[in-house]
């Protein structure tokens, strides 16, 4: 049993009370209430307890036990305009829900991009000392030109792990640039995955995911390790206790065991993966370790460094970093001279909660939002919100005719201008705050459909926290004073006068502002519906653009290249299926990258072309109709082994005066 | 009669008075009525109904009876005035009258 004489009532509900109790009642409620708390404290939880005693404190705020010189007005008049505000909107239904819907979706726009942008601010900063933790990207100076790199090379983390104390941990991630798509075999079961991702013993040093099963420390410890996400686990055998099982993936012949599975990556980060190897299960990375590679940027390099390092100091070290460990590599490739020719290698820090809306180089580990839109985003809800203002205000100006009388006799019986003022502004507030319910109800409907648009996954739970809950309260106060100030100053002014006298007229003084407000309120509705129209017309441009190849009855059969020796036999098969008109083969996904290379001509004057290269078999140009301008393209009928075709874009980039004939090679 | 101007609540507040005969106050009628009633009334209702029954000269009160449990404050004891019980009895009389009347078979109590 719990003690209950060390536990005593709240102290400020107490102050509370007697200040505001008068002194005949405040005794026996105090007592009435500290018994019911020693009662309740020997049931109830500690919290239960406290809340029922403010409870019980609050319901005792009634007109007969305050002070006698408490028992003013201003005490309950707030009570009293919530009262009129509701028999105002109960009477007239239809104004108060045009009002109510008015402002309802302006605030549900702004409430749902203020959840997007939230979510959007928030990226990475659930890894464990995020604050710490960055990538180290590559300003890479060619003689000609420059490139940003979000990847660095194989040897930079070993080199800044032995000899910079500054570091805490350091850690390689690699992803497949061009074999994007890698089979995973589970006994029998064969499984495409594009998010096989590989990365060195220490990356769950840097990055804090827990893990369902194994241990993070060792998890990438040895090459034939890999590590699961839980519902790649539950997708490949039904359940997420898999440690130790094999799997099999189709660039290497050997078996991997699991040695770890973790929870899923939420979708706020930028690195996600389903299944993490290690990086010395890939070959040319090892290579490039072996042979102490400075050249290429094959690796992300993510870099926690120690509490209290200013991330600047550190940076600035990374000058020398290059010429000291890297010179006797680079000379090697690329001449004694290569900084004087005008390479340089420049690595710079990205703090990982920056990357997402603020990194703007290429290679990224996934595509990155842009901070413009944040902004873009920001300023569209305030203007959101400002119509929705403005519509209140119209509403009510070209409504304060019917309040006049109530004005009118509010002011003859005594009340001040500035209680009318606090009147109408408590109404004003009191439609805000039903519109608020209203819009978080709105919200909460077209979430689903928003998350599936923009491939998100947002929740409402983010507005249970109580930071949240106070500034939306804080958010509903404003919006109610600002869009009832103007009514409400209109309204106090009026004359009583005049008014009971049935004279009342039309401000005429007003008409510049309201009509200023009705002009501004149609202008940028008109702005953002022009707006929508044109995203609107941008994607029926990005679906029904003509893209030079007929798309339509296309089918696509990925990882047919599998078939081997028996495409042949596949082929005539389908082809002489009834429904099929043709079929053809490519070695990639049409629009896709399959890789690039740099050509030259006979025509001496063009600058050498990197052409991206895409290669088709005899049939494919006939299937996706393909418009020819000159010259003819591949044929069954003809060996074309050392044939090419090019584009107009290519023509004109290298100036052929004609393109037939012209020989190609490799620069 | 003037028993149409009392409530539910003000009855049972009645009752609860009658029953906790000389340690009628504010809390104890509170745990009486939802002992009794199963009715969760706050402290600040009753003490409301208290107050306006005893403006009316259904109720008398005097101070008394502090405890330690109490921070040593003092309890509001309570007792029906002849007023007061005239009125719960006449109601009580009205009820058992028009019950009376009612056949059990017209009921179907579970």
């Amino acid at each position: 049993m719990k003690n209950s004489v060390t536990y005593q009532p709240p102290k400020w509900a107490i102050k509370f009370l007697t200040k505001l109790c008068d002194e005949t009642w405040v005794d026996e409620i105090l007592g009435d209430l500290e018994e019911q708390f020693h009662d309740n404290y020997r049931t109830h939880s500690r919290f239960w307890t406290i809340a029922i005693y403010y409870w019980e404190v609050i319901r005792f705020i009634r007109p007969h036990i305050l002070k006698s010189h408490n028992k003013k007005t201003s005490y309950l008049m707030p009570f009293h305009h919530l009262k009129i505000s509701y028999r105002h909107l109960n009477r007239n239904k239809v104004y108060g829900l045009i009002n109510v819907i008015g402002l309802s979706v302006g605030i549900a726009s702004v409430l749902l991009i203020a959840i997007y942008v939230q979510n959007e601010l928030s990226f990475d900063s659930f890894y464990k000392d995020s604050e710490r933790i960055h990538r180290i990207a590559l300003h890479r100076i060619y003689p000609d030109r420059t490139r940003d790199f979000a990847s660095s090379v194989i040897t930079l983390a070993p080199t800044l792990k032995e000899n910079y104390p500054e570091v805490e941990a350091i850690t390689r991630l690699h992803r497949l640039f061009f074999a994007n798509e890698v089979t995973v075999s589970i006994e029998d079961k064969e499984y495409v995955e594009s998010r096989y991702r590989f990365a060195d013993e220490d990356f769950f040093k840097v990055f804090s995911h827990q893990f369902l099963y194994g241990d993070a420390m060792t998890a990438l410890d040895a090459p034939d390790k890999v590590v699961l996400t839980e519902s790649t686990a539950l997708k490949y055998f039904g359940q997420t206790d898999v440690l130790d099982k094999t799997i099999s993936m189709s660039l290497d012949t050997s078996l991997f065991i699991i040695s770890g599975v973790i929870k899923d990556i939420p979708i706020n980060s930028h690195i996600h993966f389903d299944l993490l190897g290690s990086t010395e299960s890939v070959s040319y990375l090892e290579n490039a370790i072996r042979t102490n590679s400075w050249m290429n940027p094959w690796v992300y390099t993510y870099v926690k460094l120690h509490a209290g390092i200013d991330p600047d100091e550190f940076e600035a070290q990374f000058e020398q970093l290059v010429d000291t460990y890297g010179k006797a590599d680079l000379s090697q490739r690329l001449g004694s001279d290569y900084t004087e020719a005008g390479h340089k290698f420049e690595y710079f820090l990205q703090p990982i909660e920056d990357i997402h809306l603020q990194s703007k180089v290429d290679i990224e580990v996934e595509p990155n939002s842009d901070i413009a839109y944040i902004y873009l985003l920001s300023v569209i809800a305030f203007i959101i919100l400002i119509i929705s203002s403005i519509n209140y205000i119209n509403l009510s100006v070209a409504r304060s005719p019917v309040r006049a009388k109530e004005v009118g006799i509010r002011k003859v019986v005594g009340v001040h201008r500035a209680d009318l003022m606090v009147q109408f502004l408590t109404e004003s507030t009191f439609i805000c705050f039903i519109s608020s319910i209203l819009a978080i109800g709105i919200v909460g409907a077209i979430l689903p459909t928003f998350n599936l648009l923009l491939n998100t996954a947002l929740s409402l739970s983010i507005l249970l926290n109580p930071k949240v809950i106070l500034s939306f309260l804080a958010f509903i106060l404003g919006v109610g004073l600002l869009s009832g100030f103007y009514p409400a100053m209109i309204m106090a002014s009026l004359q009583p006068a005049r008014i009971l006298k049935g004279a009342f007229m039309h401000n005429r003084k007003g008409h510049w502002l309201r009509n200023g407000l009705t002009t501004l309120q149609f202008v940028i509705s008109m702005i953002m519906i022009a707006g929508a129209v044109i995203v609107q017309q941008q994607m029926t441009f990005f679906q029904q653009k003509n893209l030079g190849f007929d798309q339509e009855n296309i089918i696509v059969i990925r990882q047919a290249g599998r078939l081997g020796n028996n495409f042949h036999t596949f082929r005539n098969e389908v082809e002489a299926m009834p429904d099929i008109l043709g079929i053809g083969g490519a070695n990639g996904l049409l629009g896709d990258f399959h890789g690039s290379g740099v050509f030259k001509t006979s025509n001496l004057e063009a600058s050498d072309l990197r052409a991206n290269v895409a290669i088709f078999d005899d049939y494919l140009f006939d299937v996706m109709q393909f418009n020819t301008l000159e010259g003819r393209v591949f044929n069954p009928d003809f060996s074309d082994s050392l044939s090419i075709i090019i584009n107009e874009a290519t023509v004109n980039s290298l100036g052929l005066e004609d393109p037939i004939g012209e020989k190609f090679s490799h620069a | 009669m003037n028993y149409d101007a009392l409530s539910i609540r003000e009855e049972m507040i009645f009752l609860a008075i009658l029953a906790l005969e000389t340690d009628a106050y504010a809390y104890a009628i509170k745990q009486e009525i939802r002992a009794q009633a199963e009715l969760g009334l706050s402290l600040g209702t009753i003490h409301t109904i208290l107050y306006k029954l005893e403006n009316k000269g259904f109720l008398k009160s005097e101070l008394g009876g502090s405890s330690a449990k109490r921070g040593g404050r003092s309890k509001r004891l309570f007792h029906l005035t002849n007023k007061g019980q005239q009125l719960i009895q006449d109601v009580q009389m009205a009820r058992q009258a028009m019950w009376k009347n009612i056949s059990p078979d017209n009921l179907s109590l579970s």
